[in-house]
């Protein structure tokens, strides 16, 4: 494998809760080549969601490495993390997190405008002609449906156009139809702008037309699903 | 990227944020424009009353100027330095003394402050009487006009007669309005004005009785009244006299009025302080509300800097408002009443927009918004974009960064020391003022 985009070693999480400390991940290590697209499928709570969370820089590891474009995400403060995944990672999340107070456009616009990129509105508009909602540019999203609230989420982290794509289980909220759509445009974008995707899904399907699949369970690196994806 | 450019893009956020419009925002609203209004409103009647001071202040004095001495009258010599610069002098006694009714039930005695006039008096303004009839007339002849409710307490008419020392007197009227009365000072009992030639045998202006005199100036137009009353000080001081004059012709009041106001708007801090606290919770609460599209900001890259900004400028917007609505209360409160409160206040009052009060409201309100939204403001830091997927609010810390104790201390050492020194300049304003008698 060529210098992967994002490497894991020996990584661990744990969270302090209510009822204690709660071991999520143990020791994952793994690589993601630049360019490839990773699935993470496992059943619900085996730690997909916190391990995506983990490569965003979105949480931190209480244990090993996880490196991004060969920066060690651990070692930068939250605002050093923050300018990273603004010029480097675009992130989908399953319930679209689009900022009800603005418009498709403005949404899309938001991480351009946080890069201080003067055309801004031009390319956010070209992006969402992109997903096909060009003529919903001025519709907050509570005036759009779930499907294309996920198209303009879309939008808005490819608009940058990042290394890396980190989509956390994108159809979850939407009907099959809906779901097929946007996974044939994740798709489309990714190969267009040539990021390197990871994708957390529940289905088999869908993580079947990644490059390669990791299956997580409790925690941990499924042994068949690393074969799989080394 | 530079301080500006993060300016820039919170001030784009918080312009589309603010569409989310003013629900939520109601009590903070409330609690700092009802807070402002008072203060301002406080302020707006000290100012009038105190302008009222300055532009009525020869009329509450009697004169343009007053030399005062204690137990004698001015002698020649005085009196001629005093002719010599006024273009007219009256001269008047104030004591106090007993008014004594004789009637067929016994005797009614009742104390009351005397003043005895000459047919100068009064130098500016009018005396009122019921029945009306000039103050001439009702003085001649031993005539004597009193204050109603003194006649009242003795059950004396027009008409009727009274003793002052050995001295038969008739009531000829009541007295209604006494222009140089809030410029007196402290009185004992109810006003009986007489004549002064009228008491040459009543035995109450003897040497050794104590008694006040009060020459009051009306001065030529040009007059420099700091050259005069350096002058009048340097002639009196050796000789007991006293001077005052119509810059600052009712200090009394004006310190009275002075002192009543830092009172109540220490009152009215305090409300803006109780406000505060509500303030301070409405913005807890709106930002609770923001916790997900904050995270969603901090996922795209936004740096803390940029979040803060953005809800800073947010709630600046807001604290305008509030801050704006409370001034224009204020500030037409006050002048909507003006007819009532003119008639109620014991002093003149000229009711008009007074820039500072309104101006002192402004910063009250501005610093105890401030106070009381850094430290939530300050919370956005703590919201990390984990907060997206699952509460990660858990170690926010009870303190916030030291930057915001350290401001929050220093804005509140700024508003105890806007109100000390506003009040402290407030009080000064009650003293003489420089200047020419007239432009």
């Amino acid at each position: 494998m060529t210098d992967p985009v994002l490497s894991l070693k020996d990584v661990h999480l744990a969270l302090d809760g209510n009822a204690g400390r709660v071991e999520i991940l143990h020791g994952i290590t793994l690589d993601v080549a630049k360019g490839s697209s990773l699935g993470l499928i496992g059943p619900s709570g085996s730690g997909k969601s916190s391990l995506l969370m983990l490569m965003g820089g979105l949480e931190r590891a209480t244990g090993g490495s996880v490196t991004a474009l060969g920066q060690e995400l651990g070692a930068m403060g939250e605002d050093g993390l923050a300018r990273f995944r603004r010029d480097h990672m675009g992130v989908v999340f399953q319930s679209f997190h689009l900022i009800p107070t603005m418009t498709a456009l403005e949404n899309v616009a938001t991480p351009l405008e946080l890069a201080g990129h003067r055309d801004a509105f031009d390319r956010a508009a070209a992006e969402l002609e992109a997903v096909g909602l060009g003529h919903r540019a001025d519709h907050y999203p509570a005036q759009m449906s779930g499907g294309e609230q996920q198209r303009v989420a879309l939008a808005r982290a490819l608009a940058p156009r990042p290394a890396i794509l980190l989509a956390d289980e994108p159809t979850g909220n939407l009907d099959e139809a809906n779901g097929g759509a946007i996974m044939d445009l994740l798709f489309g974008l990714r190969d267009r702008h040539g990021a390197t995707l990871v994708l957390v899904t529940h289905a088999p399907s869908l993580a079947a037309r990644c490059d390669n699949v990791v299956r997580l369970r409790d925690g941990r690196v499924d042994d068949v699903a690393r074969e799989a994806a080394e | 990227m530079s301080l500006a450019t993060d300016t820039a893009s919170a001030a784009r956020f918080a312009r589309r944020e603010l569409r989310g419009g003013l629900r939520g925002f109601r009590i903070f609203l409330a609690c700092l424009a009802l807070g402002v209004a008072a203060i301002a409103g406080i302020g707006m009647v000290r100012a009038s009353i105190q302008m009222g001071l300055e532009e009525k202040g020869a009329e509450l004095l009697g004169g343009d100027a007053e030399v005062r001495f204690t137990y004698r009258f001015a002698e020649a010599e005085e009196r001629a330095w005093m002719a010599a610069r006024a273009t007219k002098v009256s001269e008047i006694t104030d004591f106090r003394s007993m008014v004594v009714v004789d009637g067929p039930e016994g005797t009614e005695r009742a104390l009351t402050q005397i003043k005895s006039v000459d047919t100068a008096y009064p130098l500016l303004g009018a005396v009122t009487l019921a029945p009306d009839m000039p103050l001439d007339q009702a003085l001649a002849d031993h005539g004597a006009v009193m204050a109603p409710v003194l006649a009242d307490r003795l059950g004396l008419e027009p008409g009727d007669n009274f003793r002052l020392g050995t001295q038969d007197f008739t009531l000829s009227a009541l007295l209604m309005v006494e222009p140089d009365n809030a410029g007196g000072g402290f009185s004992l009992g109810p006003r009986t004005l007489v004549r002064t030639d009228a008491l040459t045998d009543s035995g109450l202006l003897q040497p050794g009785t104590l008694f006040e005199t009060h020459y009051r100036l009306q001065l030529p137009a040009d007059t420099n009244l700091d050259t005069l009353e350096t002058e009048a000080r340097a002639r009196f001081t050796e000789t007991g006299g006293r001077w005052r004059d119509a810059r600052n012709g009712a200090p009394g009041i004006g310190r009275f009025v002075d002192r009543l106001s830092n009172f109540l708007i220490l009152v009215g801090l305090s409300g803006l302080a109780v406000g505060g606290v509500g303030v301070s919770a409405a913005v807890r609460a709106y930002l609770a509300t923001k916790t997900s599209v904050i995270a969603t900001l901090r996922t795209l890259g936004a740096t803390r800097r940029v979040i803060f900004l953005t809800y800073f400028l947010q709630i600046g917007v807001l604290s305008l408002v509030g801050i704006t609505i409370g001034l224009a209360l204020g500030a037409i409160v006050p002048l909507a009443l003006a007819p009532l409160l003119q008639s109620q206040l014991p002093v003149p009052a000229v009711f008009a927009l007074h820039a500072q009060p309104l101006a002192e409201a402004a910063l009250y309100g501005a610093l105890t918004a401030l106070i009381f939204t850094l430290w939530p403001l300050a919370r956005t830091e703590d919201i990390r974009p984990a907060t997206l997927f699952r509460d990660a609010m858990g170690g926010a810390r009870l303190l916030p960064h030291w930057p915001y104790v350290a401001t929050t201390l220093l804005l509140t050492a700024a508003l105890l020391g806007a109100a000390a020194l506003f009040s402290d300049f407030s009080g000064s304003r009650s003293g003489p003022r420089a200047g020419s008698l007239r432009p």
